[in-house]
């Protein structure tokens, strides 16, 4: 038996680790140094993974004839010895002392110190560990031994025997005072140390730690310094929850807290929430003792008092009120930071701050009196006017104090200035550009050579869009026509070879866009090129969708969804390019939301007419479909001279009034409790709101029938992501009929709101753009979307919801209109103003099961405005929690500002009546806002269905509050 | 003024030597590390507002040890500070090459001495940063900026050395930072309670691109770019502004000219008070970093650049902002190139840029700059391209054999039927192939 890798080898097959150590220990110390760059260069040339077991020996032969730990790291942490170290921490001790290895805590030591960051792996953590105990090595302070050092603690891994008590452990670590400290000092081990053992359990190390304190073996003073210092530099809740424990735990005494008073206030300002607040009582004690000197509280309430948590924002007014009652004579500058939190967001806020400080107005001398009456200046509603009466000075001081004392309403009403000046852009059309719709763009050019095409094409692979789309099908066509079939070929085929997996027919993308767009580039550059089994294919689909009207299976691949006609287009293109004259596609849009000019369609019928052949089938279709709903009398009328098939169906086409819109209905989908009585994937939500349509007639375009079928599932579907990333495509199928393409997309809206998805959002604004009448899926479309989790959905909700509010013509001063206290929305007109049109008009919407509170009865017989709509839907879905209201607050705010006051009035006085009775959390919140709009826009009248009721219900609950103010301000 | 570079290894990591640790008591000790000397002293003196000047050098620390892309460990690169002639600017670049943060303490909020031009790093450690959140609102503060003479020649006891890794992404998005703020303009001003109403509304976890329009006295949160708009990449980034809330007087937004339908872009983020002001960079969405933006590939694709980058180098001098008409007139260059020449020394670390004052300033990395500029990794494939070969001129468009696979670039608009074009459409700088084409084309005289 020699020391040679074949003998090394033959252990680690039969897994024989004495065998190993007597090999070992067999050769002398020479032989052991000479042996190593043989071990080394064996284990760097395996190229398989040995067993698991083998790995332990082949380790242990590097352990034993390496000269120093650190030559023998590197080959210890080659890929093919991976987990050498499982369980074997006391098989390489017991090595180490067979022969008198000095360096086996050093290298625990190094093992330690490469530790990942991040995750280490407890194997090798607890390994190093017995490593260095066995060494008398103290480990180095990595963060990923701290983090195996506290997970260990947290989280026993693998124990063999019952495990004492956490305090037990942690009173007996040998290295507690090493690597204690850096779980203070190390940001990102907080969540480790905040950890609780197991699911559901909380957090022990923190308890344990107090425990120590307690005992005297940790330093009280010195554990509280540094738990200040943690939460001081700040970092999210979740790492510094333990830290907030532990300081709980440690219940500092007022002498301690005062000692920090500083921190303290700091973290009052700056804190988040749980510090902010744990910061808060320790300074109130401290202050409680008289020992918080006047300028530290004041500088630590001038930020609290701004922050977002009412809570702390509420306390900290109460505190300031017994600081003015207990030392009255220095009041006036308590009162002087009271009145910064005027300019907080919350009128209710602001209130409390106004009372509090007309509660002790008698304390105020002159300067302070100025100052508080500068800081009224950013209060809100009719609150200017209290303070005003209250202090002097201010906005409204100029007008006769009495009159202004009597109604306040009134001196708002004569004096602008009072609105807060944050919603000065209330007047629609001022600022924010509601008002002047922006035209929708045209359609970039054509493309211009095959090497442009080549580009898009590849663009079309990493991000799709509709506009690249179709100017792709109409650059192949429109290049082939023109003979560049070489060039063609040339760029083109570079780009489909690379991307086969996109292009190239497979089971994976059948009835993709991409795989007819492949087709059409070897058709049109490779005459029989071998495709032939694909085409046909195509041809057998297009064929079904031309003589059955129908896309999917059985025998066609297509999307049944409106996705699935720009594939059946592409494939079109496929099957025809070669054997048809075809020079161009008709479809082409003008403008990016997918309108094409009336004008310009009859243009390329004539020439077609002129030129002698007849456009494809569907790419005719697709035309006729994004034709404006009014085409002009003058088209019409020369649309009618047209005299070949296609021109004669166009020139019907028109006379007959385009397509007509489909009767689209919301439909609830009920939720389902599994068999253990939770949520389903099947049935994830208790309720969403969907669409239904159906086509107003029988007949017409092959296409028609299938878009305007939608039949919604029993439940909801848990994540719909039917139109991801291609809401450009469906917007751009039918652009004048928008609320088709809001039901096909109205599952994937609502999953924004009740499933915390993201990016659906996007199809509103494009929406937007298109035309076509508002009915149930656009409304609770944007009514989801404005609940959406992410703020970019939500910020997309807004942006439709401007921009349909000013194509409806905010020029016509509908402001005076609803001043005039009738109360009656202006007619809402969409495009062709055939909202009536719509079966889903409010009367119709209300009978469904689905529709309780869809359409305010109040407004029955009149189609009612856009706006209206959507606050229905939000007060529908807002009544039973299906989406949160407290997400679509901030959307209102800021479309109230940017000049859709009549809108968001409008959507307010929907939504209000029916949540008035309920319970819902964010009444006061609309209410409060109403009273915002109301102001900007000088409302006046009995508005608000059912509000007199609640402000007369008497209490002090904020919704009474907020109702009795909405009533003044709207009562003149 | 020739600099002696710290010691690098292998361009891999930053090693920093300082005197001792920069404390605060009493006064503050800033110590530094390279630069114009070992421990160069800049200045001696008072900060008028010390309150504002700390939480402002705070938050240029915090960027300095962040990464806001996949955090994986924190980034513990030191802060740069630059003495001009009448200010001191903090400067700090995130781990994750997205954010940059710049603190300018204007003429008015020093009272003092500044005792020698020139960058150097200074030492912003966890007890320092612990000691300036506690520095009040009114307290006097003595700052010296580096050891004083004394300290320095009788130095006997041990330096504080760190060594840190160095990406050389981190030197060139640092540089490229200053080249992309030089093509913004201030779009929105915002009273700072409407500044703290946006901030806190804003997620601080934030990664998606949103853009914000102006509207009323604040801005309005849109989902897509209309002109005039600003882009907000990853609110969450924001977060290193907010303690500054207090002091500042005003919020500035700076952003390039976007267009409906643009891609994300960069903004710059301001708050001032009359003698402060703090700024954020945010790369165009928060998995990018400034260093890919590709802003300066085609200046540097040009020798003549480099040459007059020399020149004009030779005639900074530290003022607060460089005067383009001055250049023009004591290098005899015209205004373009001059211009060019700024871009180039913007990338190799040697001018920063001050959207505020909308002109470069004289400021010198002390790394090793120079060299990572000149290694741009898509300018050395594309020189690789054009000395394999692989380019062959068309009139129109060229094709670029890589490997096995061919593109084409149409010389109208240098695009290039790649995936990383398919991917950016030239938001960030042309690809490899397009700049081998552009070489090739240049040289050979065809008309681009």
């Amino acid at each position: 038996m020699s020391l040679t890798w074949q003998e090394i080898h033959a252990l680690a097959r039969r897994n024989d680790r004495p065998g190993m150590v007597r090999l070992l220990r067999s050769a002398t110390p020479a032989e052991r140094a000479a042996a190593f760059p043989v071990v080394a260069a064996a284990v760097k040339a395996m190229t398989r993974e040995p067993e698991m077991g083998a790995r332990t020996i082949y380790a242990m032969a590097v352990v034993g004839t390496a000269p120093t730990a650190a030559k023998a790291v590197p080959v210890l942490r080659r890929p093919s010895l991976a987990a050498w170290n499982w369980q074997a921490g006391d098989v390489f001790l017991a090595l180490a002392a067979a022969l008198e290895l000095a360096w086996i805590g050093e290298l625990g030591y190094r093992l330690a110190e490469r530790l990942p960051a991040r995750d280490p792996w407890p194997d090798d953590w607890f390994f190093a560990a017995a490593l260095m105990r066995g060494g008398g090595v103290t480990p180095p302070i990595a963060e990923g031994v701290v983090r195996g050092w506290v997970r260990s603690l947290v989280r026993p891994w693998r124990p063999g025997r019952p495990v004492p008590p956490l305090v037990q452990r942690l009173r007996d670590d040998p290295w507690r005072d090493v690597l204690l400290p850096a779980v203070f000092e190390i940001d990102a081990i907080g969540a480790e140390f905040g950890a609780a053992d197991g699911l559901g359990g909380r957090p022990r190390l923190p308890e344990a730690v107090a425990a120590l304190v307690g005992e005297g073996i940790l330093e009280r003073k010195t554990i509280l310094a540094a738990v200040v210092d943690r939460l001081l530099r700040g970092g999210r809740p979740h790492a510094l929850r333990g830290f907030v424990l532990l300081h709980d735990a440690l219940a500092p005494t007022v002498d301690e807290l005062s000692t920090h008073a500083l921190d303290y206030a700091r973290l009052l300002a700056t804190g988040s929430g749980p510090v902010a607040a744990l910061a808060q009582r320790g300074l109130r004690a401290v202050d409680d003792a008289g020992r918080l000197e006047r300028d530290t509280l004041l500088r630590a309430a001038a930020e609290t008092l701004l922050r977002t948590e009412k809570t702390l924002v509420r306390a900290q007014l109460t505190w300031l009120d017994r600081v003015v009652r207990r030392d009255p004579s220095r009041g006036a500058e308590v009162l002087v930071a009271v009145a910064g939190a005027f300019g907080h967001g919350a009128l209710d806020v602001q209130e409390r701050a106004l009372d509090l400080v007309s509660k002790h107005r008698s304390l105020l001398d002159a300067s302070a009196a100025e100052a508080v009456a500068a800081a009224a200046s950013s209060l809100g509603d009719d609150l200017p006017g209290r303070a005003a009466r209250l202090f002097g000075g201010g906005p409204v001081a100029d007008s006769p104090a009495d009159s202004a004392a009597d109604s306040p309403a009134d001196s708002l009403a004569d004096s602008p200035v009072a609105s807060p000046a944050d919603f000065s852009a209330a007047a629609p059309g001022r600022e924010g550009g509601v008002g002047m719709p922006a035209p929708v763009a045209e359609m970039p050019g054509p493309i211009a050579d095959a090497a442009e095409l080549a580009g898009e094409v590849a663009g079309l692979i990493h991000e799709q869009s509709a506009v690249g789309w179709e100017r792709v099908l109409a650059g192949l066509v429109a290049l082939y026509a023109a003979g560049e079939r070489e060039a063609l070929a040339a760029m083109l085929l570079p780009v489909v070879d690379r991307h086969a997996g996109w292009f190239e027919p497979n089971r994976w993308n059948a009835g993709s866009p991409f795989v007819g767009l492949g087709l059409a580039i070897r058709v049109a550059t490779e005459p029989g090129g071998g495709a032939e089994r694909a085409l046909q294919d195509l041809a057998i689909a297009v064929r079904i969708a031309w003589q059955e009207g129908r896309r999917g299976l059985p025998g066609s691949s297509f999307s049944t969804r409106p996705d699935g006609v720009l594939a059946l287009r592409a494939a079109e293109v496929a099957v025809h390019l070669v054997g048809t004259m075809v020079p161009m596609t008709v479809a082409t849009p003008t403008h990016v939301n997918g309108s094409i000019d009336a004008e310009v369609l009859l243009a390329r019928l004539s020439r077609a007419e002129a030129e002698g052949w007849q456009p494809w089938p569907f790419d005719f279709e697709q035309a006729l479909l994004r034709i404006p709903r009014d085409a002009g009398d003058l088209v019409t009328a020369r649309a009618a001279k047209l005299t070949s098939p296609a021109g004669r169906q166009f020139a019907q086409w028109l006379a007959g009034g385009g397509l007509p819109d489909p009767i689209s209905e919301p439909v609830v989908q009920p939720g389902e409790r599994g068999r253990d009585g939770g949520r389903t994937r099947d049935a994830p939500v208790p309720r969403r709101v969907v669409a239904s349509l159906r086509p107003a007639r029988d007949g017409g375009l092959r296409l028609e029938r299938q878009l305007l079928t939608l039949t919604p599932a029993k439940h909801a579907v848990s994540t719909p992501g039917d139109f991801d990333g291609i809401e450009d495509i469906l917007a751009m199928v039918l652009p004048h009929h928008r609320e088709v393409a809001a039901a096909w997309a109205l599952g994937d809206i609502a999953s924004l709101a009740d499933q915390n998805r993201r990016g659906a959002g996007r199809l509103l604004p494009l929406l937007a753009d298109c035309t076509g009448p508002v009915g149930p899926a656009m409304a609770y479309a944007l009514a989801y979307a404005f609940a959406a989790k992410h703020e970019p959905d939500r910020a997309a909700a807004a942006d439709a919801f401007l921009t349909l509010a000013a194509g409806r013509g905010a020029g016509s001063g509908s402001a005076a209109g609803l001043d005039a206290g009738s109360g009656s929305v202006a007619g809402f007109d969409p495009g062709s103003g055939s909202a009536g049109g719509l079966d889903a008009g409010s009367g119709s919407a209300a009978g469904l099961d689905a529709g309780a509170g869809f359409g305010p009865p109040a407004r029955s017989g009149e189609g009612a405005g856009f706006a209206s709509l959507v606050g229905a839907a939000l007060a529908d879905l807002a009544s039973d929690g299906t989406i949160k209201m407290t997400r679509v607050l901030p959307a209102l705010a800021d479309m109230h500002r940017a000049g859709a006051s009549v809108a968001v009035w409008e959507l307010l006085t929907a939504a209000l009546p029916p949540l008035l009775p309920t319970t819902a959390r964010t009444v006061p919140d609309l209410l409060e806002l109403a009273g915002q709009v109301a102001v900007g826009l000088r409302l006046k009248g009995d508005l608000v269905p059912g509000l007199a009721e609640i402000a007369g219900r008497g209490g002090t609950t904020r919704v009474v509050k907020e109702a009795k103010r909405l009533l003044s301000i709207l009562s003149a | 003024m020739s600099y002696p570079v710290p010691r690098f290894s292998g361009m891999v990591s930053a090693a920093y030597s300082y005197l001792g640790s920069s404390t605060l008591d009493g006064g503050l000790t800033l110590q530094t590390s390279g630069g114009p000397a070992a421990h160069p002293r800049f200045f001696t003196g008072f900060l008028t507002d010390p309150g504002a000047a700390a939480t402002g050098l705070l938050a240029v620390a915090e960027v300095a040890r962040t990464r806001y892309f996949r955090p994986v460990s924190p980034a513990s690169l030191d802060p740069v500070v630059t003495a001009g002639s009448d200010r001191l600017r903090f400067e700090s670049f995130s781990g994750c090459c997205g954010v940059y943060a710049r603190l300018d303490v204007l003429p008015g909020g020093l009272d003092g001495e500044i005792l020698a031009h020139g960058t150097t790093n200074v030492d912003v450690n966890p007890p320092l940063q612990r000691a300036l959140t506690r520095v009040g609102k009114t307290d006097p503060l003595h700052v010296a900026v580096g050891p004083d003479d004394l300290t320095v020649t009788t130095f006997g006891g041990e330096l504080v050395e760190r060594r840190v890794p160095l990406p050389s992404r981190w030197l060139r998005g640092f540089a490229e930072a200053q080249v992309i703020t030089s093509r913004f303009d201030a779009r929105a001003e915002l009273s700072i309670a409407d500044a703290r109403t946006l901030l806190q509304r804003l997620s601080a976890t934030d990664r998606s691109v949103l853009w914000a329009v102006p509207a009323g006295r604040s801005l309005r949160l849109t989902s897509r770019p209309l002109p005039g708009a600003i882009c907000l990449p990853g609110a969450g980034r924001l977060v290193a502004l907010r303690p500054f809330l207090r002091y500042a007087g005003r919020l500035t937004v700076h952003g390039p000219a976007v267009a409906a339908g643009s891609g994300p872009v960069a903004s710059t983020w301001e708050l001032s008070t009359p003698t402060l002001r703090l700024s954020l960079t945010l790369s165009p969405e928060p998995y990018r970093g400034f260093s890919g933006e590709g802003a300066v590939l085609e200046s540097l694709a040009g020798d003549e650049a480099a040459d007059d980058a020399e020149l004009i180098s030779a005639l900074l001098s530290w003022d607060p902002a460089i005067d383009v008409a001055v250049l023009v007139s004591e290098s005899g260059l015209d205004a373009a190139r001059v211009r060019d020449a700024l871009t180039q020394l913007g990338t190799a670390g040697r001018v920063g840029y001050d959207v505020a004052e909308a002109g470069y300033f004289h400021r010198t990395l002390p790394y090793a700059a120079d060299v990572v500029a000149k290694m741009n990794p898509r300018l050395a494939a594309a020189q690789a391209l054009v000395e394999a070969g692989a380019v062959t001129t068309g009139a129109d468009v060229s094709a670029v054999r890589s490997g096995d696979e061919v593109y084409h670039v149409r010389h109208e608009a240098f695009s290039c039927t790649c995936a990383w074009w398919a991917k950016h459409r030239g938001e960030r700088g042309p690809c490899k192939h397009a700049l081998a084409v552009r070489m090739v084309v240049t040289r050979s005289g065809v008309p681009a």
